[in-house]
């Protein structure tokens, strides 16, 4: 015979709950920093008089969780008691450079950086889009039996 | 830890000093938590830098993202581009066959 009884919060290792919890907080909290300006914008570099200061553009995608339960049943007239916990997530992040603040003495310049790889990727697919268009529709109308 | 849904906040950096001059950044996040699970999604972007001139002027400078703004223009060209070709031959074919 057997029994299966709900697992409760009076069943699970407390220690082992405010581990799993404190571990989610931890991970949502860096998560969350991300959002700030220091992330954005770098240490400046001297160069002389001159003062570099990079900026990069980041996305940050992530997802996560925890689970505990226990339970007991009895087999046999003995009782079994056990429990677990188990967690997983996953995530990226994705930084891109922006542009570049010059400061100097006399004036303080914005330069972008120009990613011209993306640039020719994205004329490619516009110039593809259009030839496929053009090839589709100057074949003429499909003759269907 | 905040328990908003989406959020779009514009945040000052600590100010730079070179000189007499002062430089203060700002960033732009755009945050999205998921609204039953943990985890998100967060976009945080250079927007702009105050400048303080040693006179006490003023000046904010944009900063434009020149390959995000070059990709959407040419990925703009190419759907009107094609919308453009679709509608001339749609028309053609239709007076012909009047």
């Amino acid at each position: 015979m057997t029994e299966n009884n709900t697992p409760t919060l009076a069943t699970v290792n407390p220690a082992e709950l405010t581990s799993a919890v404190d571990s989610v907080q931890q991970t949502m909290s860096q998560f969350l920093d991300t959002a700030d300006v220091s992330v954005v914008y770098g240490k400046p570099v001297k160069n002389g008089e001159t003062q570099i200061i990079p900026s990069a553009e980041v996305l940050t995608i992530m997802g996560f969780g925890a689970g505990y339960g226990s339970g007991s049943n009895i087999d046999d007239g003995e009782q079994n008691d056990g429990s677990g916990g188990g967690g997983g997530g996953g995530g990226r992040v994705l930084s891109r450079p922006v542009a570049v603040v010059i400061a100097s003495p006399e004036s303080v310049t914005v330069e972008p950086v120009i990613d011209v790889t993306k640039i020719a990727l994205a004329a490619l697919t516009a110039a593809g889009f259009m030839m496929g268009m053009l090839f589709r529709m100057t074949r003429g109308p499909r003759i269907s039996d | 830890m905040a328990n908003k849904f989406f959020s779009l906040e514009t945040n000052a950096g600590e100010q730079i000093l070179f000189g007499d001059r002062k430089i203060i950044p700002f960033s732009q996040a755009l945050t999205i938590q998921w609204p039953f699970f943990n985890g998100g999604f967060i976009w945080n972007r250079p927007v702009s830098i105050l400048e303080t001139a040693p006179d006490g002027s003023e000046q904010v400078i944009k900063i434009y993202d020149v390959t995000r703004i070059a990709q959407i223009l040419l990925w703009s060209l190419g759907t009107i581009g094609a919308l453009l070709i679709w509608l001339l031959f749609r028309t053609t074919t239709q007076k012909r066959s009047n």
